[in-house]
């Protein structure tokens, strides 16, 4: 049988991640391996990850290609998956926001530039707002800037890029961090190796857990 | 072989598709193996329209999303009609409308597509091909380890040597649900699919459960595994009001461990499975593979009632596709089919003694490879040849009248079959 394999998103958090495996005293070096394998097996062969776009780590999940894998909230919520989300990882925390140009008046139908377009027109839909929502890839700060848009949905992680495109924060969507997701039927099925790693990883958030909890509830 | 450039002229509606000879083929002997394996139990075929009004499936699956419905107005009555998303309530229907005196229980079986959008999934198949079987009249326990043990035995006897049965109670997490307030319930359900306990605890605060639910809706994300989490779960739950759907959960469990109905058994009680009728003991059957169910059923006591004739019954239903995946290429080989070339007159007789036989063109060894031909017979002046196709061994045969001929051509392929 394959090793217990694991979808890890490239980029923003796999550093975090591997510094939270290895918290967990799981053998995750390899992910920071400056090489371009997309398959990577750590050195006792226990763990194979695989190496991915972050949209694209549900679908192997989902599919069973990974057993378990490693995904932002934004990801999760923006096309719903079928799976198993066992442990929020505490890593990789930002903000789904509305921004607007600063100061700016919002017209009462605005158009909004996001690539969060189900996220954000539940968001709207919610409010009884009636937007136009544009789909964009990214560089989503440039759209109200040039007459896009009225509106931005984007994830905010410090605030830099929206203060220096002078824009401003409106509202508050969505807290994101990432999570553990798991195949559904690889779940029950690998439930004796899965396990272990859960709690092991479980035992390795929850102080970071604990602490945003409280910073949440003095908000 | 290429496709030609007009595949691309005449497409096919998204998530909709042709199945060519050998993957039609092997699914077609899945199924009917199924089948067989359920009329040794006593469940006989029955056959339901491929479309329903829209008003009578309703009746038993709740209000159809529309976008994962397929419907249309039938010119004829200027009704809605649905293709079938589900076959449990036609059968359900059948039962009440026209075996509605027949002696309890009903052993009922089926096969066929059923069609269902899934929107924003990474899996968007929409025709999922089926086999299953309905106990109707027959009451929890007994109908429900009557369901598990002719799942079990009908996938194993398809060839799935390791599965995981995978038992739940539609009266767990639901009577739990069930408790909390309306507007908060939907996302505390999602939260519980998903086995998502942060977002199942910033939800239950938010919605400001009283502390014994939220702390026995929370348990439930851990509740999975084996015998072990039977404590736990009594300690939790057995007071609430899942108490009773936990007694019968573990009733069932036991029958079916001793029993060793399966190669593993687990318990879930955070299962919240998405078809509204399941009022009792649910399950699914898991294999490496595909990633999802290989089958999955449950007990539905509410649904003949909905068609006017109330009374207790269990089902459940194999995705073909699924387990074929899970099977892989362990499924049993195909019979031979051979290929005639020089005379005819073999043909029948070949076809008299079950062998299947077609006359060949011209270009005989490019059409055995690309329709999938075992063998080729080739038949000269007192010679005849049979050759296999993967590999080209061949043997002569001593050449004789046809029925004598077809009779050691059919030995050639039995004898190299048992080989």
């Amino acid at each position: 049988m394959r090793p217990l394999t694991v979808a890890i998103p490239k980029g923003r958090v796999t550093k975090q991640l591997a510094a939270l495996f290895a918290r967990a005293s799981l053998d995750a070096a390899c992910i920071l391996a400056d090489d371009r394998r997309l398959v990577r097996d750590s050195a006792d062969g226990r763990l194979r990850f695989l190496m991915l776009k972050p949209d694209d780590v549900p679908t192997y999940v989902e599919f069973g290609a990974a057993d378990l894998g490693v995904s932002g909230r934004d990801v999760l919520s923006e096309r719903r998956y079928d799976l198993y989300q066992p442990l929020d990882l505490g890593i990789g925390r930002c903000r789904m926001v509305v921004a607007a140009p600063r100061g700016a008046q919002i017209p009462a139908v605005p158009r909004v530039a996001t690539k969060y377009a189900h996220i954000a027109a539940a968001h709207f839909a919610k409010q009884g707002v009636q937007a136009e929502i544009i789909y964009v890839q990214g560089s989503v700060e440039l759209a109200p800037l040039v007459g896009l848009a009225h509106l931005i949905v984007d994830l905010v992680e410090t605030g830099t890029t929206l203060v220096e495109n002078d824009l401003e924060e409106r509202e508050v969507v969505a807290e994101v961090s990432s999570v553990l997701v798991a195949n559904r039927a690889q779940f029950k099925l690998r439930r004796a190796e899965i396990e272990p790693l859960v709690r092991a990883l479980r035992a390795a958030v929850s102080p970071g857990l604990d602490s945003s909890e409280s910073s949440r509830s003095s908000r | 072989m290429r496709p030609s450039d007009d595949s691309l002229a005449h497409p096919l509606p998204a998530g909709m598709r042709d199945l060519l000879p050998e993957e039609s083929r092997a699914l077609s002997a899945l199924g009917r193996g199924l089948m067989a394996s359920f009329e040794l139990f006593g469940y006989q075929r029955v056959t339901v329209p491929v479309f329903e009004y829209a008003a009578v499936l309703e009746r038993g699956l709740g209000a159809l999303d529309p976008r994962e419905v397929l419907r249309f107005v039938e010119p004829e009555s200027g009704e809605v009609v649905a293709l079938r998303p589900d076959m449990t309530p036609q059968i359900a229907r059948l039962v009440a409308t026209r075996l509605g005196d027949a002696p309890g229980p009903a052993r009922l079986a089926y096969e066929g597509s059923v069609v269902r959008l899934r929107r924003e999934r990474a899996r968007r198949h929409r025709q999922i091909p089926q086999a299953g079987i309905e106990l109707i009249g027959s009451a929890a326990p007994d109908g429900d380890f009557e369901v598990l043990e002719v799942a079990c035995s009908a996938l194993g006897r398809a060839g799935l040597g390791q599965f995981v049965l995978d038992l739940g109670h539609a009266r767990v997490a639901g009577a739990l649900l069930e408790a909390c307030p309306e507007p908060a319930r939907w996302g505390l359900t999602e939260a519980l699919t998903q086995k998502d306990s942060a977002e199942l605890e910033r939800r239950a605060k938010r919605a400001g459960l009283e502390a014994g639910l939220s702390r026995a809706l929370s348990a439930l994300t851990e509740l999975c595994g084996g015998a072990e989490i039977w404590p736990e779960a009594r300690r939790v739950l057995a007071a609430g009001p899942a108490g009773p759907g936990l007694h019968e959960l573990e009733q069932v469990w036991e029958r079916a461990t001793r029993s060793q109905l399966a190669p593993a058994i687990v318990v879930d009680l955070g299962e919240v499975r998405d078809l509204g009728y399941y009022t009792g003991v649910t399950f699914q059957i898991l294999a490496e593979g595909p990633g999802a169910a290989v089958g999955a059923g449950g007990r539905y006591d509410g649904l003949l009632g909905l068609f006017g004739a109330p009374r207790p019954a269990a089902g459940f239903a194999v995705a073909l596709d699924h387990l074929s995946w899970a099977l892989g290429e362990s499924s049993a080989r195909p019979a031979p089919r051979v290929l005639v070339a020089g005379d005819a007159r073999v043909l029948s007789a070949l076809r008299a003694l079950g062998v299947s036989a077609t006359e060949a063109p011209r270009e005989i060894w490019e059409h055995a490879r690309a329709w999938h031909f075992s063998h080729v017979l080739t038949l000269g002046a007192g010679s005849a040849r049979l050759e296999r196709v993967a590999d080209r061994a061949g043997s002569d045969l001593p050449w004789a009248e046809p029925a004598l001929l077809a009779a050691s051509v059919a030995q050639a392929l039995g004898k190299e079959r048992n080989s």
